[in-house]
């Protein structure tokens, strides 16, 4: 036998075993990715065109178009792109009824092995008039491990129905410490808060898990607007997007509530040294126009919320330091910019309510055990 | 087939008997391969890069002959088998666990996977002479694992994380990107989930090109997966593969 052959048919399996690939496998993920509706007039049914098209979160499964009252929504044909190679029922492009509720749709994988269900419903801009109240009574975990909160919201026409404005970083909690129960998550429902039930925010610490990405604490908070943790490993900032679009009858003047706090003991910082600082909390509201001078839509985030040009208003409480008993506060909106008042009906102004139980939170400077307890915010209109 | 053979000369106590007539080898070599599932799986989808390992190899070998053909081989090797790739996965599902959490899910992007083995080996192999310069061996062997790794990271991609009740392979949570640098890359250690004792089957050839010195060429096919029974976030079983190359010199 020939020497030379043998060594050859060796290196042939080695190399063999390396390039023995499958074909591509067919795609197992079923997202709808983003929704739009395509309408002749949208001017008659929508408030603004950017509303027009909703790019939906991995973890969302509700999809809310928001058009103006009175708009006919009982033949609208939403169209969704999806992963690509997933099918979905009822037809993507099929006309559907929306006034009686949202229409449930299923999205099944290329592969077939999978499905997830969606819901998407149309609703009006939530308006808000002379006085806002923020309670904090309603919460829940629907499939999650941790709480959420909703407001119940009443529409001019007197129909009441959840509405899902507020957001915590319990997701992202939930990533790293999958084991965590839900009174162990950094925003946890207060049974016996100032008046009935209100909203407890605790710096918690994360996992070694965490650690590996440098976010040794997780602060507690709760503000309007949407968390999305797909890139919170790589700029945490932008999982916190804050402020939806209301609809104010006029502009908001004065912002107040009740809070008590107490910082945590040692402050450290990313790499968990032990700095030489007091913990403080922080609320405040923010009003913003959503849209920039081209037209596209804004959002802020976590490294521009306080300092964006964007903003048009903005009111702080000052100084959130330790205190024994709950605090009332009451601070003035303090106007950057003039408002447009046709703009401030038709939502072209976002708004939110910000509370975190760390105010350096969102750069993971903290103490582990801060607790800043909330409850009946109000927010007061001309 | 060996063992029989072996018995029979015991028992037959002839004049080539077991306890003389030996030669000794010294070898010296290096292996190439890897640690690598049988049949590869479709979430594995190209390779980027593999990088060569200090896979080198230093034993002792004896040999006894049964008569003109056939004969024996058996020996101890220190050797190390390593392995360094970067491939690019589809759905694949993994599980970083640190420090009493864990973070479970099917990943799509990149993978870098370390895999170090220091090993002891006893092969035992019957041998048959084809001419007086080449002699072909076949037998298993049988290693004791003095260090072993199995480290990496998943980088450039995103995972879609398995939620509490769903089962494994689920793609429909929560997507979680994983970035490029140190602290925003997923990292794993399995090292800890690794046997300590492997065997599998060696062919080879041993060519004598002087009357000390000659060439090897051979290849070891491990038959015990490299991961311990209770071991289930690598959903295939691993097994060492890899070519040898290396020289020989004859001692006596």
């Amino acid at each position: 036998m020939n020497q030379i052959g043998k060594i050859f048919v060796t290196a042939m399996v080695c190399m063999g075993l390396i390039s023995c690939f499958k074909d591509e496998p067919l795609n197992a993920e079923c997202d709808i990715e983003k929704a739009w509706i395509h309408a002749d007039n949208p001017n008659m049914l929508f408030n603004n065109l950017s509303d027009t098209l909703i790019t939906v979160q991995s973890d969302q499964t509700s999809i809310i178009f928001t058009m103006q009252a009175g708009a006919d929504i009982t033949a609208l044909a939403p169209q969704f792109h999806l992963t690509e190679g997933a099918t979905i029922i009822p037809e993507n492009g099929s006309v559907q009824d929306f006034s009686n509720g949202p229409v449930v749709y299923t999205v099944t994988s290329e592969d077939k092995k999978w499905s997830r269900v969606y819901t998407v419903a149309v609703s009006a801009l939530l308006s808000i008039g002379k006085e806002l109240h923020l309670d904090f009574d309603n919460y829940s975990k629907g499939s999650n491990k941790f709480y959420s909160w909703y407001e119940q919201w009443t529409t001019g026409s007197g129909v009441t129905s959840e509405a899902r404005i507020w957001a915590t970083g319990n997701p992202g909690f939930g990533i790293s410490n999958g084991s965590a129960k839900p009174d162990e998550y950094p925003t946890v429902p207060d049974e016996n808060s100032y008046e009935g039930k209100g909203v407890k925010l605790v710096t918690r610490r994360t996992s070694k898990l965490a650690d590996m990405v440098k976010k040794p604490i997780a602060a507690g908070n709760l503000f309007i607007g949407r968390f999305d943790a797909q890139s919170a490993l790589q700029d945490a900032m932008k999982a916190t997007k804050f402020g939806l679009p209301f609809g104010f009858e006029s502009k908001p003047i004065t912002f107040s509530g009740y809070y008590k706090y107490e910082s945590g003991e040692n402050f450290t910082d990313k790499d968990m040294n032990v700095l030489d600082m007091v913990d403080k909390g922080t609320i405040y509201a923010v009003l913003y126009d959503n849209h920039d001078s081209d037209g596209n839509p804004v959002v802020l985030y976590g490294d521009n919320v306080q300092t964006s040009s964007q903003i048009v208003a903005l009111a702080q409480v000052a100084d959130i330091s330790t205190t024994r008993e709950w605090t009332a506060f009451s601070v003035n909106f303090v106007y950057r910019k003039d408002v447009d008042a046709a703009k401030l009906k038709t939502g072209g102004y976002s708004f939110a309510v910000v509370c975190s139980s760390s105010n350096n939170g969102a750069s993971f400077m903290g103490a582990v055990g801060s607790t800043l307890w909330v409850d009946k915010l109000t927010v007061t209109c001309e | 087939m060996l063992v029989a053979l072996i018995a029979q000369k015991a028992w037959c106590g002839d004049n080539n008997s077991l306890l003389r007539n030996y030669s000794y080898y010294a070898r010296i070599g290096y292996n190439l391969g890897g640690t690598a599932p049988i049949g590869m799986p479709a979430s594995i989808r190209t390779m980027h890069s593999y990088n060569l390992c200090p896979n080198f190899t230093l034993g002792f070998d004896a040999f006894h002959p049964f008569n003109d053909k056939w004969g024996m081989m058996f020996g101890l090797h220190f050797e190390n088998k390593g392995m360094d790739v970067d491939a690019g996965v589809k759905g694949y599902h993994m599980k970083m666990v640190r420090g009493g959490e864990q973070l479970e899910g099917v990943f799509t992007g990149n993978v870098v996977t370390k895999v170090d083995q220091s090993l002891a080996t006893i092969p035992l192999q019957a041998t048959y002479d084809l001419n007086d310069r080449v002699r072909v061996k076949l037998g298993p062997y049988f290693s004791y694992v003095t260090s072993k790794k199995f480290e990496g990271w998943a980088y450039d991609g995103y995972l879609r994380r398995q939620e509490e009740g769903h089962p494994q392979g689920d793609p429909t949570g929560q997507k979680v990107e994983l970035g490029h640098n140190e602290g925003e890359r997923g990292e794993y250690d399995f090292s800890d989930d690794m046997r300590n004792w492997q065997f599998g089957i060696a062919v080879g050839a041993d060519w004598y090109v002087t009357k000390r010195w000659g060439a090897s060429v051979g290849l070891t096919w491990g038959l015990s997966e490299v991961f311990k029974k209770d071991f289930t976030v690598i959903e295939q079983s691993m097994y060492p593969i890899y070519g040898t190359i290396g020289v020989i010199y004859q001692l006596k």
